[in-house]
């Protein structure tokens, strides 16, 4: 599957940034990484799609972000999530599996 | 802090969003050094590395854009859909928006209005070069004011001051201008040749004056005003070169000032239209009299000079002139210089500022009004927001979309505000000329729309702040398990709209005190001692066409020879023909009728009394015919007024007024005491016996203190003397009083035009109209006071009804289990008209309070009544308490007609 963000159903990116957060916190390159792990591949997600998502995500309270050094030490910003991130993603998630169920009930359907 | 994060981000997207760009800038960089060094890792060359690293990046400008546009979208986003979503709730609700919105546009337009003015004004530069610079420099008296000095202190201040970059001297005069068809009298203004270049006004045609044209005995030459040029000589395109002959002489228009041209502006909107300005060449009499304050000052001050410094200066400029003349100096001589614009609205500025005030009041009641029928409506809407709050909006959320409908009324409110201020506007312009200083520049600027917003921003925070942070603060789940009302809840937010009600009595009780105060002003000043009738008198004045203004004021050495009086010739003759037109019960003449703003101050001296030159006395002086006294209904306190008798050649006489007699002549009989009016000095050579003691009239302000006044018959003014020109010869005043309604201006102008043709008539009023005129600024302010508090009242009886009938419905249970338990009827509008009473009660003392604070600022308009009459406070405080019970009555009614069973069985 060609790793295509754009082609992401509205809200998807969020899920995936979320989730890639429960672990615990990660600066940019660490959520792009984590979510093309958890995701087998499928999913790349660009910068520039990153970064605004990040920064929407942070003005609606999801997450917050630091200024923290990296495994290698170089300055990076970290994002964690916060209580209602938290909230935010079982919302997504419980959207999500409604939709994915639904949409494997119509392919199913003959 | 989950709540703050939204709001830390709005700010960090406005205030710092030069902070906001560095830090995402650091962080695409730090995403780039990352991936260089992950593929680094990945065994690439380094720069292998770095350009696959800058490939998956996409450039960092890029991400950068990205995100600012992402951010910028999201912002206008969600002020686009809260907008929406207020639009459309408050569509559900037209009454409560038409209500809300109506009341926010009162206030906001009246406070448009005002701020148009007060903005036109007072803050508006006047339209001349450096027009922040310019100072009048002027005699100091008790406060700023506008007040001639003379040519040779002029002289001495230009000379001896270094703060002015410019300075000049003008003279306010008369005279008349003629031509084949016309004989009208014009304002001028003798200005010195370097005042145009220093206000830097451009002539229309031709040019300004020259130096050598400021000389004494310089070329007779003039400008016209663009009104002048306009209706007098049909905008001819030759004007300029042309010789018209003003005050009897030839001179030569050497140019034309545009209408925008007002200087001086004192001298009041008639400039523009009839006005035309002379250089000033001093005459051997202004050069070498000190006391010939008939000058005016006006300078431009250096860049780097204040007007403190010019002041400083000129306190040492006024020591030197009483040091260097001892003998004709008084010793509390002094001078002053203010800033030009704040010397012309010295009058008007505290009024504006006051009302101002009284509107802020208003403004402030409105809000409050709308965030009481706001709260109303968030106690309705109580479980909508309870169900919002658990489907997840935030609380944030909740408080934006009540500011988001603030916002709207408020937006929609200042709309209407807006046409509601361009009516009263259309109104302001409607007001007699002079009301207003600077009147004519009344219009709306850019700066309202700063106000306007800031307004908008105000109304939306006061009137929606308080109703979101009781929704935000209150408990979705008490609200969804309470059904349609939540106990705990909305006893917090009666108490807050309570407090509200009482914060608006409070606030009416203070405008309607001011408005009461007021009233009683108008009322004593109505019925105040003018010291003369005003039916069916009527006051013109007469300029002759030959006179060649003040500024000719001159002694004439040959006394002896003297030519005769226009008094006698001219003046006395058509004063005889006037008494025997038909209609005429009575006619005089005077120099200076009352409330007519002519003056001639002149120091005196008591024959036979030591001079004291530290308190020289100085009265107002007036020549008048015989008769003046019956004209006017002037009583004599003592004595006899000035006859017929009192011709060129009788006896020199002089009648004096009360004020006078009782100041100069506290214990003594007044009667046969001899005045000297200055002797050789300024010509008045014989002495004035006092033969009669006049009641007081009213001069200068209907209230005021009337100033000494000497009267002198006019025939003895001696045509040789400095007070000949000033007086008698230039321009005089007639006081008819007519039998029944008579056209007094075409009849006079008839009357005239036969016996004195070179006489121009000019400003027929009568004398009840000079009355009203000059205590129309205290009814202005009574009208407009009244206007706010009504409005302020309306808006009072409808809060007030408003939170009990809240309280009322929203106790209907509790209301039904007191009856069930045996309370009466009367027990429970007892309660409800008890919470009214309280209400107004707590706001009519904190009002009371508050209005005795404020009261002091009032007392400088008031006449003969107390900032703390007692009448009024308790008018007030009555008036109120009908008012409040009057509104409480229906809810009260309500309250006591409900059924117990019917209440209980509700939930």
């Amino acid at each position: 599957m060609s790793p295509e963000p754009t082609t992401l159903l509205q809200g998807t990116l969020d899920l995936l940034i979320l989730k890639s957060l429960v672990a615990g916190q990660l600066h940019g390159l660490g959520i792009s990484r984590r979510v093309q792990q958890i995701t087998s591949g499928t999913f790349l997600v660009k910068p520039g799609s990153l970064f605004p998502a990040l920064h929407r995500m942070e003005d609606e309270g999801w997450i917050s972000s630091f200024w923290g050094d990296s495994e290698n030490n170089r300055r990076a910003k970290y994002y964690r999530l916060t209580k209602t991130g938290r909230k935010q993603l079982e919302v997504e998630t419980e959207r999500w599996s409604r939709i994915s169920w639904a949409i494997a009930q119509a392919l199913e359907a003959s | 802090m989950p709540m703050l994060a939204p709001i830390r981000s709005f700010f960090r997207n406005l205030v710092a969003s030069g902070h906001v760009d560095a830090d995402l800038d650091q962080e695409a960089h730090a995403h780039l050094d990352m991936l260089t060094d992950e593929n680094l890792r990945a065994g690439m060359s380094a720069e292998q590395a770095q350009r696959a690293a800058y490939i998956e990046l996409g450039g960092i400008e890029q991400v950068k854009e990205q995100v600012r546009e992402q951010r910028l979208g999201q912002w206008l986003h969600s002020i686009y859909s809260d907008a929406r979503f207020a639009l459309r709730q408050l569509r559900k609700s037209p009454g409560f928006t038409c209500v809300a919105i109506l009341t926010l546009a009162l206030g906001i337009g009246a406070n448009a209005a005002l701020f148009t003015v007060v903005e036109s004004v007072l803050l508006r530069p006047l339209p001349y070069a450096h027009s922040e610079r310019l100072v009048y420099v002027g005699l100091k008296t008790d406060k700023p004011q506008f007040s001639n000095t003379s040519w040779v202190n002029y002289r001495d201040v230009r000379e001896q001051s270094h703060s002015f970059q410019a300075i000049g001297a003008y003279a306010e005069d008369v005279a008349v201008l003629q031509t084949k068809d016309v004989t009208n009298s014009v304002g001028v203004i003798r200005v010195t040749p370097n005042v145009f270049p220093m206000l830097g006004i451009q002539p229309l045609l031709g040019r300004t004056f020259t130096e050598a044209e400021g000389e004494p005995g310089g070329p007779q030459v003039v400008m016209l005003s663009e009104g002048v040029w306009r209706d007098v000589f049909k905008a001819a395109p030759d004007i300029v070169g042309r010789s018209v002959r003003i005050g009897g002489v030839a001179h030569s228009v050497v140019g034309v000032m545009p209408y925008r041209m007002s200087f001086p502006e004192e001298a009041g909107p008639d400039l523009t239209k009839g006005g035309v300005w002379f250089p000033l060449q001093p005459t051997p009499e202004m050069l070498k009299d000190r006391g010939y304050n008939f000058i005016a000052i006006i300078g431009q001050l250096r860049p780097d000079a204040t007007v403190e410094q010019a002041q400083a200066e000129l306190d040492i400029v006024a020591q030197r002139i009483i040091h260097d003349n001892p003998n004709n100096t008084s010793s509390n001589f002094g001078l002053r210089a203010s800033p030009y614009l704040k010397l012309l609205t010295v009058q008007a500025r505290p009024v504006l500022l006051a009302l101002l005030g009284a509107l802020a009041l208003v403004l402030l009641i409105a809000c409050a009004n709308v965030a009481n029928l706001l709260i109303a409506r968030c106690l309705g809407r109580q479980q909508e927001f309870a169900v919002r709050a658990a489907l997840g909006a935030s609380r944030l959320r909740l408080i934006r979309q009540l500011l988001g409908e603030g916002a709207v009324l408020s937006v929609l409110g200042c709309g209407v505000g807006f046409l509601l201020a361009e009516f009263a506007l259309m109104g302001i312009r409607k007001l007699p000329e002079g009301t207003i200083p600077r009147g004519n520049s009344i219009a709306i600027h850019w700066p309202l729309l700063l106000a306007l917003g800031a307004i908008a921003a105000i109304t939306t925070l006061l009137s929606s702040l308080l109703p979101a942070l009781l929704v935000a603060r209150s408990d979705p789940q008490a609200g969804l398990q309470a059904g349609t009302r939540s106990v705990g809840a909305h006893s917090v937010r009666g108490h807050m709209s309570g407090w509200l009600v009482a914060g608006e009595v409070a606030l009416s009780t203070v405008l309607l005190i001011g408005a009461g105060l007021l009233f009683r002003t108008l009322w004593n000043l109505e019925r105040s001692q003018l010291g003369f009738g005003v039916a069916q008198v009527t006051t013109f004045s007469a300029v002759s066409a030959d006179s060649g203004g003040f500024a000719t004021m001159a002694v004439s050495e040959n006394a002896t020879n003297a030519p005769a009086s226009m008094a006698t010739l001219i003046y006395a003759p058509v004063l005889e023909r006037v008494r025997h037109t038909p209609g005429i019960e009575s006619a005089a003449l005077s120099s200076a009728p009352p409330l007519s703003n002519d003056d001639l101050h002149s120091s005196f001296e008591i024959v036979g009394r030591a001079k004291d030159p530290a308190n020289t006395a100085s009265s107002r002086v007036t020549a008048v015919s015989d008769e003046y006294a019956r004209t006017m209904r002037t009583p004599v306190l003592r004595g006899r007024m000035i006859d017929a008798d009192d011709s060129a050649d009788a006896p020199a006489v002089a009648v004096i007024n009360e004020v006078l007699a009782k100041k100069y002549f506290p214990n003594e009989n007044p009667l046969q005491q001899q005045l000297d009016l200055g002797g050789k000095d300024t010509g008045m050579i014989r002495p004035f016996t006092i033969v009669g003691v006049l009641a007081n009239q009213v001069d200068s302000a209907v209230g005021g203190t009337p100033d000494p006044m000497i009267y002198l018959p006019y025939q003895q003014v001696p045509t040789s003397s400095l007070f000949y020109q000033a007086l008698v010869s230039t321009m005089v005043n007639f006081v008819v009083r007519t039998r029944a309604d008579l056209p007094v201006a075409s009849t006079m102008r008839s009357v005239f035009h036969e016996a004195a043709p070179n006489l121009a008539l000019d400003s027929f009023r009568a004398m009840q109209e000079v009355v009203d005129d000059n205590i129309f600024n205290q009814r202005l302010g009574l009208y407009l006071t009244s206007a706010f508090a009504g409005l302020a009242i309306v808006m009072v009886m409808a809060g007030l009804y408003g939170v009990l009938a809240q309280l009322v419905s929203y106790r209907r249970h509790e209301i039904g289990i007191r009856m069930a338990l045996g309370a009466t009827r009367q027990n429970v509008a007892g309660m409800v008209l008890r919470q009214g009473a309280m209400l107004i009660g707590v706001g009519l003392a904190s009002g009371i309070v508050l209005a005795l604070a404020v009261g002091r600022v009032l007392s400088k308009f008031l006449y003969d009544v107390r900032p703390t009459d007692l009448l009024t406070y308790a008018a007030v405080a009555i008036g109120l308490l009908v008012i409040g019970s009057l509104a409480s009555l229906l809810p009260a009614h309500r309250a006591a007609s409900i059924e117990p069973m019917q209440a209980l069985r509700e939930d």
